[in-house]
């Protein structure tokens, strides 16, 4: 059994991506206070150091990732392929600078082509793109996207105005159906406070939320605008909810819908048909006591076809292996499919060959 | 029906584990961590019941408690002592002395008694059944 892990942060020193870039924007990053490049939200994810990676995977720095502790990582998690994303861009919609988020993109994706990406070790990354300009992230998704170590194309969903289904967005559509790479919506925690309702008190608060309304807004635009039919050839996978909001926004849709089709003309089948057609990643995994009530929902979203297993390591709420595993309710095959299968029928993981073994070593971990 | 049969693993010297530290020791391939909470000793099984994570290495706090005052007010406070430990994996809280997880009473890290007998820590085990 392959085991894909299809979303993992990579702690980078921004200050390194900025060597990428050519002067102007190189100083002006280089230079810039953390939190001021890249705006962040409410609450400390930690919970005061109380959640601490600090002796997970020894000699490594858990706060910042060094390109060789990737494989060690990947090892503690048992996975065999990780798809490695940016921690610092994780609100880069939040920029209203354009230089400065285009060029955060580039310097990302030289720096991890040129000194992280080791397709034969499993170890990939994603293109992000600077939705802030279209046409600029549809160049760079043209110039890294056929790079091997590239499996993806990764838009951050938050902030992100308009809602990423609109035309506005098509170029960066356009680059990615032709060099044949996948679609990652990623929500992060942050974007609830500072741009919709602000006041919450609390990280849990705006943790719970925020994923979810900004995977719901892009859900609701990306079929509502007909993106699955303008661009039929592109695939989408919407990571960092869970899942047990899908039959929500489903049943919801499709009852609209049936209401108000003549605002979504582009549609030729449910709503909830679409999202039967897109693939999301498993993280964070909510296991109600009652396993019948997941299996339900397992069901209502055609998951052994369409989930794909993500750990999210480093961040507090990640998953490992056993997340899958020990579901009772899942067949092998099953498990089978949603850890690595549906990953590597979905991404592009060019140059990777699974090692000439039976199962992974370290499935023996994940039964922990 | 006689008491299963146990059988006492020494883990240190009580003056070893001073009141507020705590040892990890494996016994029989199990890791189980033993707290000396000033008043006591307890022992817990080294794997969180959410992913399996080290949760004897976790933090021992005092817990936060809340009551809704005359007139509104939400007071916070803390327990006097040091009782809860969190996984350092993902921060599930657990009662040190009962394993009892705090959210959801319902589930619970093992536990297991200990013995302080003649200047020594010793955690009481069941014997396997062979
Ligand atoms: S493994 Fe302990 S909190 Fe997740």
């Amino acid at each position: 059994m392959t085991i894909v892990d299809v979303d993992a942060h990579y702690l980078e020193d921004y200050t390194v991506l900025a060597d990428y870039l050519d002067e102007p924007v190189r100083s002006r990053i280089r230079n810039q206070p953390q939190g001021w490049l890249v705006p962040n939200s409410t609450g400390d994810r930690y919970l005061s150091g109380r959640i601490n990676r600090d002796r997970d995977v020894p000699g490594t720095n858990p706060r910042r990732t060094q390109p060789d502790e990737v494989p060690r990582i990947m090892e503690f998690l048992g996975v065999d392929i990780s798809v490695q994303i940016s921690n610092l861009m994780l609100t880069l919609p939040n920029m209203n600078s354009r230089e400065l988020a285009v060029g955060l993109c580039q310097g990302y994706a030289e720096y991890m082509i040129d000194k992280v990406c080791d397709p034969a070790k499993g170890v990939f990354s994603t293109v992000i793109v600077p939705t802030q300009d279209p046409a600029k992230a549809a160049d760079l998704v043209r110039r890294y996207g056929r790079a091997p170590g590239m499996s993806s194309v990764t838009f951050i969903t938050q902030w992100a105005q308009p809602p990423l289904g609109d035309i506005h967005y098509d170029p960066i559509y356009e680059a990615s159906a032709e060099v044949g790479l996948p679609i990652v919506y990623h929500a992060s925690g942050a974007g609830l406070d500072h741009f919709l309702i602000d006041g919450f008190q609390k990280f849990i608060e705006t943790y719970t939320l925020g994923f979810l309304f900004h995977n719901l807004a892009t859900l609701v635009s990306v079929i509502v605008q007909g993106l699955p039919e303008r661009f039929p050839s592109l695939r989408f996978i919407f990571q960092e909810s869970g899942i047990a909001y899908l039959p929500g926004i489903m049943y919801r849709l499709d009852e609209a819908y049936l209401k108000r089709r003549s605002e979504a003309p582009l549609l030729t089948k449910l709503p909830s048909e679409y999202i039967r057609s897109f693939y999301f990643g498993t993280q964070p995994l909510e296991r109600p006591e009652n396993d019948e009530h997941l299996a339900a929902i397992f069901d209502m979203v055609d998951a052994e076809d369409r989930l794909v297993f993500a750990t999210d390591y480093p961040h507090f709420d990640y998953d490992r292996p056993s997340a899958i595993t020990t579901l009772p309710f899942v067949s092998e095959e099953g498990k089978r499919k949603i850890l690595g299968d549906n990953a590597l029928s979905v991404y592009r993981f060019d140059g990777w060959t699974p090692p000439e073994r039976e199962t992974s070593p370290l499935v023996a971990g994940v039964a922990r | 029906m006689s008491a299963p049969a146990t059988r006492l693993v020494r883990v240190a010297p009580t003056a070893d584990i001073a009141p507020g530290e705590r040892r990890i020791v494996e016994v029989d391939g199990r890791s189980i961590g033993v707290f000396n909470l000033g008043d006591g000793f307890s022992a817990i099984a080294n794997v969180c019941v959410h992913q399996g994570g080290p949760v004897c290495w976790g933090r021992v706090e005092p817990r936060v408690h809340a009551e809704v005052m005359p007139g509104g007010e939400v007071r916070e406070s803390l327990s006097p002592a040091p009782d809860t430990i969190a996984c350092p994996w993902h921060g599930w809280e657990y009662d040190v002395r009962t394993g009892t997880c705090l959210a959801n009473p319902r589930k619970a890290l093992r536990t297991f008694p200990v013995v302080v007998r003649d200047g020594d820590v010793y955690l009481e085990i069941a014997e396997r059944a062979s």
